[in-house]
């Protein structure tokens, strides 16, 4: 009888939660050339932790100190950059320290800069360099020569206040040169994070864009609990997120033009971006990945203004038509279709995307297709960039994990606060395939809590290596182990016309009958700037058929049958010059 | 004993007693036979519910209960009828008169836990249900009840491995496996979902939420040509059956979509977009099948319409965080009883109404809210009965806490 009004709702249960989650068309490259997961032919790890080993010794300090401030999730980054134009690239390691306001704090811990002693090993310059100042809680690093003199400067990202250093001739002094470059006027509440160089106008001089997360303070911070009722970091919701500052270098100094140009039209909480001309027109857009808003493609209209088109051009959201967690951007042409696409990493339970470029101005969102999203899950990403590891013409990619919530196994099943490096490699047919193994993962399995990340050969073998930041821990730089027979070659810009670093400018070559594309960058990632050489694998070919390469001017040169396995020059209508 | 013998011993004083004990007993068993009044109206009450009269059912069985307040048959018998026609608060009322009188009723604290649940008092639910499974760890209902409750709160673990043993313990139920596989999928464990589709389809080919899953898992984890035709082979099973069209119709256009196939894409994405107006998905999907077949309005319509709906799932979830901090907090339920109303989905606007009753029963807002959920239940009843199945059953699929997630919370 009880049975005869027992109701069982069997149908809401059946389909209770079947959350549809797809992605777009595949993407499949005009060429046939794989490359298999390299699992079955090697038995050493594919890199090594060199940290030690190259005398590097720094511990970034967020300063937690139990009150949970909001902004101790975000530092730090780091930066590959050759400051002294010896061929070797030096390193830059943001340092954060006490969260407390500026006011309060005393002996902050310094940024360290490394100075690369072409042996495998660095030494520490930065005493009397001018960055062993109290930059305030630092975030960030980006890298450009900001007056075409020839030497890299840098602008490091913090909270309150930016800082602008000129490079003094490489001479490892750097002056501080904010309030004279313009940029010393507060925007918002200061809570800048990831910033990038780029010449959006193609005048010669590098512009500058700087990604800000909310209008934050430590006023409007209060306590916030978990489900299990411990204390922890605040979600982003708890606050509005921000406008971001876009900078015209007007020769030694720069304009804001985020009001004129129209960035200010739309705010989110900025966490990473690229400059990326996403629709081949020569003129330089933006890509911005924003934590729990949409993403921003800022198109560039070539009259100093620009529009935001994410939306529009499938870029915004995740594959479910929501604000995805944007915590890094990488761009890539992973799949040989000779337009760069875009990876944006993710919060752990949300899949890192994979937004392909079609060449039409439209990305289709590939990341459940090219199998990076269901092994990111657990993980919660920040730094990231395509890397051809092995050099078999292919971009893999590295990404470094580590959460926001000291307590993050109890927000997510089988999330844990400190988190091990991901690798995936590029299979050449569209699909990348984690590399699991603890015997090839080596030192990139530890647990950390990453955040920045940059790339770049830092012994000039051939091989691009890593380096990665963790929050109240070391850094790692991870050499890379790859012995195989694989030829590259690899290209330094120097602009005559355009911009002195040469940014921007396209290259594509031909080896073996496979075509690639890179274009010339340092800011990508999160809160780091990489090595701005171009990088090409090129696997077994041992000639490189053609090399075009493309300055943001729209001149173009062509050039047959280079040697690989070289480092070249490659100065601005003058053909290119090996260096060893 | 001979007839004179036996007179003798009836006029005994031995004889008097035993016939008197003999009457006493006879006394007994008569009124052990003979049914009081209100277990006559008890018996009725059943006769009633086996004609399906559930209204006279009910006034046999009040009655059984006025005449005696400890028939805990009645008590029993009323609880399930007001569950059945949803009568939460009364069925919670029943249910505890049975536990003051039999607490040892089987599956008492389970359906005490699901009265609470369907009356919106999520808390108490959680709160009785895992006593519940302490008491009776092992019982299949109490496990999948409790289990309905972990959805809604972040305790994702401790529900797979719940609904896991669920599974173990019922191995040949088909609506358990089916279960679980439906929660692999949706938290996208393909590995483990697989074989368990692979198992339940071939225990029965022609089951479609089988087929529904692997589908999903293709369309998940195969992005290859081969792939995603046998996904689009397992939802065209489907997409016949109202029950399972709208979902159909959603994966397949994804599926023609990767496949470059914008027209047919377009096709199944509007009829699912039909299907499931506040599917926000749908939306999105169509918005990008637009935008790659040049069709640049359409797109930004879709997206538009795409974008309102996340603003109103992120609008629910802040008001749902109101409810959680403040449960009498009248303008959050009102706002979310109009919301949930205006997405048709009534079982969940249901539940803030009753809020509504109770925490300001004679407000105008409640009364307004009162009729338009009158207005929109009659509606929804008048509605083709397979269509409103298949729209309840696809907005179910897609549930507000589904979507929340989705929305970029974390």
């Amino acid at each position: 009888m009880i049975e005869l009004f027992r109701c069982f709702r069997l149908l809401l249960l059946i389909f209770i939660t079947i959350a549809a989650v797809s992605s777009g068309c595949t993407h499949r490259p005009a060429s046939t050339v794989t490359s298999p997961v390299p699992s079955l032919n090697r038995s050493s790890a594919l890199f090594e932790d060199a940290t030690t080993k190259a005398g590097i010794r720094f511990t970034h300090t967020n300063g937690a100190d139990g009150k949970f401030r909001f902004d101790e999730f975000s530092p730090a980054g780091c930066a590959f950059v050759d400051y002294d134009n010896d061929g070797w690239l030096d390193i830059l390691l943001i340092q954060s320290g006490s969260s407390e306001p500026s006011s309060d704090v005393k002996d902050r811990p310094h940024c360290a800069l490394y100075h690369n002693n072409k042996n495998g090993t660095f030494t520490d310059v930065t005493a009397g360099s001018g960055l062993d100042s109290d930059l305030g809680y630092a975030q960030g690093a980006a890298v450009g020569d900001i007056d075409n003199d020839g030497y890299d400067d840098l602008l490091i990202t913090s909270y309150g206040r930016n800082h602008l250093f000129h490079n003094e001739k490489g001479s490892g002094k750097f002056t501080e040169v904010t309030a004279a470059w313009g940029l010393d006027k507060p925007h918002s509440t200061g809570y800048a994070t990831s910033a990038a160089f780029g010449d959006y106008d193609n005048d010669g001089r590098l512009d500058l864009y700087i990604c800000y997360y909310a209008p934050w303070t430590p006023l409007l911070d209060r306590p916030c609990f978990n489900e299990a009722k411990l204390q922890d970091y605040c979600t982003p919701e708890q606050f509005p997120p921000d406008t971001h500052q876009l900078f015209h270098n007007d020769d030694h100094r720069f304009t804001d033009i985020s009001e004129k140009s129209g960035i200010s039209n739309v705010k989110g909480r900025g966490l990473a971006v690229t400059f990326i001309d996403y629709d081949g027109d020569g003129k330089e857009d933006i890509f911005v990945a924003n934590d729990l808003t949409p993403n921003m493609l800022w198109h560039n209209n070539g009259d100093g203004t620009f529009t935001e088109m994410a939306k529009s051009a499938g870029c915004a959201y995740s594959d479910e038509g929501a604000s995805m967690a944007g915590m890094g951007v990488a761009p890539s042409d992973y799949n040989h279709s000779g337009h760069e696409s875009l990876i944006v990493t993710n919060f752990s339970g949300m899949p890192n995307t994979l937004f392909t470029n079609q060449g039409n101005g439209l990305f289709v969102n590939n990341s459940m297709t090219s199998g990076l999203a269901i092994p990111h899950m657990k993980f919660l990403a920040f730094g990231c960039s395509f890397i051809d590891y092995d050099a078999d013409g292919w971009a893999d990619l590295f990404v470094n994990n580590g959460s926001v919530y000291v307590h993050a196994e109890t927000r997510l099943d089988g999330a844990s606060y400190k988190e091990r490096k991901q690798i995936f490699h590029n299979a050449g047919d569209g699909l990348f395939n984690e590399i699991t193994q603890e015997s090839l993962l080596g030192d990139a399995a530890a647990p950390m809590v990453g955040r920045g990340l940059a790339i770049g050969d830092y012994d000039n073998d051939g091989r691009l290596d890593v380096l990665c930041t963790n929050q109240n821990g070391p850094p790692q730089l991870f050499h890379n182990q790859d012995h195989s027979k694989n030829h590259w070659i690899s290209f330094k810009t120097i602009g005559r016309k355009c911009n002195r670093d040469g940014l921007q400018t396209k290259f594509t070559i031909t080896a073996g009958g496979v075509t690639q594309s890179a274009e010339v960058r340092s800011a990508f990632s999160y809160l780091s700037s990489s090595d701005r050489r171009v990088y090409f694998g090129i696997g077994s070919a041992n000639s490189i058929e053609k090399v075009q390469i493309h300055w943001p001017d729209g001149t173009i040169e062509k050039l047959k049958n280079i040697r690989p396995d070289r480092f070249y020059i490659s100065t601005e209508g003058m053909g290119i010059t090996p260096l060893r | 004993m001979s007839l004179p013998g036996t007179r003798k011993f009836l006029t005994s004083p031995k004889g008097a007693i035993t016939l008197l004990v003999i009457a006493a007993l006879a006394w007994g068993l008569t009124l052990k036979n003979q049914l009081s009044p209100s277990q006559k109206h008890l018996d009725a009450g059943i006769e009633y519910a086996h004609k399906g009269q559930g209204r006279e059912a009910e006034q046999e069985w009040r009655t059984a209960t006025t005449l005696d307040s400890n028939n805990a048959a009645a008590w029993n018998y009323l609880a399930e009828y007001y569950s059945d026609i949803h009568n939460w608060r009364a069925s919670i009322e029943a249910l505890h008169q049975l536990e003051r009188l039999k607490p040892d009723t089987p599956h008492l604290q389970s359906r005490l836990a699901r009265a609470n649940m369907e009356s919106g008092d999520e808390m108490e639910a959680y709160r009785i249900a895992e006593a519940s499974l302490k008491v009776e760890p092992n019982d299949p209902d109490t496990i999948l009840l409790f289990c309905s409750l972990l959805a809604n709160t972040k305790e994702n673990q401790r529900r797979l491995d719940l609904l896991r043993q669920a599974a173990r313990l019922q191995p040949d139920n088909l609506k358990t496996q089916t279960l679980l596989a439906a929660t692999l999928t949706d938290k996208r464990q393909f590995d483990e979902a697989k074989p368990l589709v692979e198992k339940l389809l071939q225990k029965d080919p022609s089951n479609l939420e089988a087929s529904s899953l692997q589908g999903m898992i293709l369309i998940n984890t195969d992005s290859s040509p081969s792939g995603l035709k046998l996904a689009e082979s397992d939802f065209l099973k489907t997409v016949d059956t109202p029950l399972y069209a709208p979902f159909a119709h959603f994966n397949l256009g994804k599926i023609y979509k990767r496949m470059g196939n914008q027209q047919e894409a377009a096709k199944h994405l509007e009829s699912a977009a039909k299907m499931m107006p506040v599917k926000r998905e749908v939306w999105f999907e169509l918005s990008e099948v637009y935008a790659q077949k040049g069709d640049r309005v359409k797109s930004a319509t879709a997206r538009k319409q795409s974008e309102f709906l996340l603003d109103q799932e992120n609008r629910i979830k802040s008001l749902e965080q109101k409810c959680v901090k403040n449960p009498a907090d009248f303008d959050a339920h009102y706002e979310l009883t109009r919301l949930f109303l205006s997405r048709s989905e009534l079982h969940k606007a249901d539940i803030h109404l009753e809020q509504l009753k109770t925490i300001r029963p004679n407000d105008p807002r409640t009364l307004q809210s009162i009729q338009q959920f009158a207005a929109a239940s009659n509606l929804s009843k008048s509605a083709d009965s397979n269509l409103s199945k298949s729209a309840a059953s696809a907005n179910s699929a897609f549930s507000p806490a589904d979507n929340l997630n989705a929305a970029g919370s974390r």
